[in-house]
């Protein structure tokens, strides 16, 4: 007979204490682990939203600067555009490292043109993109779906007294208003939006755009490896992140890290003094026994392995079994949370183990107290307690 | 020679502003192979003399000397190894571990003695055999009677070879034919090699001793 054959007959043959032990334990972990996946989950879900809610990074076509001067006289600068930016240079961006990042490309052309002796600002973009990108549009009416079809800002729409439907003269070409956008306090209001491709040959401007809108998801990649790696791929483009909505996402998610930080604590607190609990009425129900060690000649450090093999074991198992539990109730409830039906959540195998590290400290650091007091139990005492 | 010291042995109970003194300046030389009883009305310091000689207790003042070891000046874990190697308990009450097995419990000593499964095994089988309850050894300690219960105790008290026994009341839980086996197996003991020292307030049992030590008010008076 060795010690562990103590704690193992102990854990097998009293079966209700052991049941809650396990439990005991089993729920504690189960909470931690569970809210520690779902807010995990539902950090990398607010950051993806927020990464596609809007653009974090701008890649401009590279400009350059002349400074002018007589004498010592600085006379000032005149910025010029030494390059455009094309259509089929930007799709390298599809060829970074970090490509899986890059959730959205809304490419831009804009055009300033006349009509009815009224200046406007034409856009010709890839619907499918906008709207993703720019989340905050309202639309009344439809997305434009074929090329002679046009989406126009509030500002258009009232100026030009439009309404959906409507038609209207570009460069000699008929155009159908499908919807216009509610006001948005941004240039879309006094801007017309039609088809890249049609934008770009009814101007003239094969393959040309402005710029370019990026959303990337930032949740495991810092923002300006992406920068930088695009900047590499694109030589004759000005990649920038845009500081103040990541700063904004940055913020948002890391609020909310500290809550979940903190839910987390305030659960692990209660496990500890529940599993604690658990714990101190097992050890006053063992102090005869404790007594009976000493007497046959334990040495305390001997009782604490018998003590700390249960607890071990009863960690273990609890852990096991709140690993498959927490996985099953994220999948339950993250969809709900996220309010995203197509997630396919994976078993992840460090699960278990961050499940048994954290069910052996909670119940380490809740048997700190009762296994003092049983190595100092005063062995006569202990045996006088029946 | 002596083979037990016991000089000035005191032991005070404090409760609250009360002082109770257990056990006060006791002397006593105990030889080898002693059979010994230790008597007196409830109260009277019996027990707390049997604690203090297993150092399961700590005394106010004084010593006790076991094969010329200075029991108290010793640590916490060296009385404990102390204790294993010299002194074997039973108790009035038994003190087994309900959810081990008679098997189990006997070997409770050797847990921690470091020998081999094979080792365990001889020595369990021949002490079941001398206390007579080889064939209970799978059953656990509270599907037993008193009797067999107590035979337990004693084997466990008997697995790791002691020279000492130590037993507070051994008989008082049980009727007087076991109580009777269980002293004719204490005698047997004796006569093996074994120092034995029995609290007691049965008559039957003094009677059966060489020596009796008599207390009364934590003081020996004969």
């Amino acid at each position: 007979m060795k010690l562990y054959n103590i704690s193992l007959n102990s854990l097998k043959r009293k079966k209700t204490k052991t049941a809650l032990l396990i439990f005991s334990l089993f729920l504690s972990v189960l909470s931690v682990i569970t809210l520690l996946i779902l807010s995990n989950e539902m950090q990398k879900n607010i950051s993806h939203n927020l990464d596609e809610y809007g653009a974090n990074i701008l890649i401009t076509p590279k400009t350059d600067e002349i400074q002018y001067s007589y004498g010592n006289l600085n006379l000032g600068s005149v910025t010029y555009t030494s390059n455009n930016l094309s259509l089929k240079e930007l799709k390298n961006i599809s060829k970074i490292n970090h490509s899986k990042n890059i959730s959205i490309v809304a490419p831009k052309l804009y055009v300033q043109t006349v009509i009815d002796g009224n200046s406007l600002m034409i856009a010709g973009v890839d619907f499918k993109q906008e709207i993703r990108i720019k989340k905050w549009w309202k639309i009344n009416g439809q997305i434009p779906g074929v090329d002679d079809q046009i989406l126009i800002g509030i500002s258009v729409k009232k100026k030009n007294n439009l309404e959906i439907n409507d038609s209207l003269l570009i460069n000699e070409k008929k155009f159908h208003i499908a919807g216009f956008i509610e006001s948005t306090g941004s240039q879309d209001d006094n801007s017309v939006f039609m088809s890249l491709p049609v934008t770009q040959t009814l101007f003239d401007k094969p393959d040309e755009i402005t710029l370019a809108e990026v959303a990337a998801l930032c949740y495991d990649c810092p923002i300006e490896e992406i920068v930088y790696q695009t900047s590499d791929m694109l030589p004759g483009a000005k990649v920038t992140a845009l500081k103040q909505t990541i700063e904004a996402k940055t913020t948002a998610v890391n609020s909310f890290k500290k809550f979940s930080v903190g839910v987390s604590s305030v659960i692990m607190l209660i496990s500890v003094l529940m599993v604690f609990s658990a714990l101190n009425s097992s050890i006053n129900e063992r102090l005869k026994e404790i007594g009976v060690f000493r007497a046959v000649g334990m040495r305390g450090f001997e009782i604490v392995k018998i003590i700390l093999t249960e607890i071990t074991i009863a960690s273990f198992v609890a852990a096991l079994f709140a690993s498959i539990g927490s996985f099953w109730i994220t999948r339950l409830i993250l969809p709900i949370l996220t309010d995203a039906k197509d997630i396919a959540l994976a078993f992840d195998y460090s699960i278990p183990v961050v499940a048994i590290l954290l069910s052996i400290s909670i119940a380490a650091i809740s048997g700190i107290i009762p296994i003092y007091r049983a190595i100092k139990l005063d062995p006569a005492m202990a045996l006088r307690t029946l | 020679m002596s083979f037990i010291e016991i000089n000035n042995l005191s032991k005070k109970y404090y409760n609250g502003s009360q002082t109770v003194n257990a056990m006060v300046d006791v002397n006593i030389s105990i030889t080898d192979r002693e059979y010994l009883a230790v008597t007196g009305p409830s109260g009277s310091g019996k027990s707390t003399f049997l604690s203090l000689l297993g150092g399961l207790n700590k005394p106010t003042n004084g010593s006790v000397l076991i094969d010329d070891i200075n029991m108290f000046e010793l640590t916490t874990n060296q009385i404990a190894s102390l204790r294993r190697e010299y002194i074997g308990f039973v108790f009035q009450s038994f003190y087994l571990i309900n959810y081990l097995t008679v098997s189990e419990n006997v070997l409770l000593p050797l847990a921690i003695a470091g020998k081999s499964q094979k080792e365990q095994f001889e020595m369990l089988e021949k002490i079941l055999e001398k206390v007579g309850i080889v064939d209970k050894k799978n059953r656990l300690a509270d599907e037993l009677s008193g009797g067999e219960q107590q035979r337990v105790a004693i084997a466990r008290a008997l697995i790791n070879e002691p020279l000492i026994i130590l037993a507070d009341e051994p008989t008082g839980n049980l009727d007087s034919k076991t109580g009777n086996k269980i002293l004719d197996l204490f005698e047997t003991l004796n006569s093996e090699g074994k120092t034995i020292i029995v609290v007691t307030h049965d008559d039957k049992v003094r009677e059966r001793t060489r020596r009796v030590l008599e207390f009364s008010d934590g003081k020996l008076i004969n």
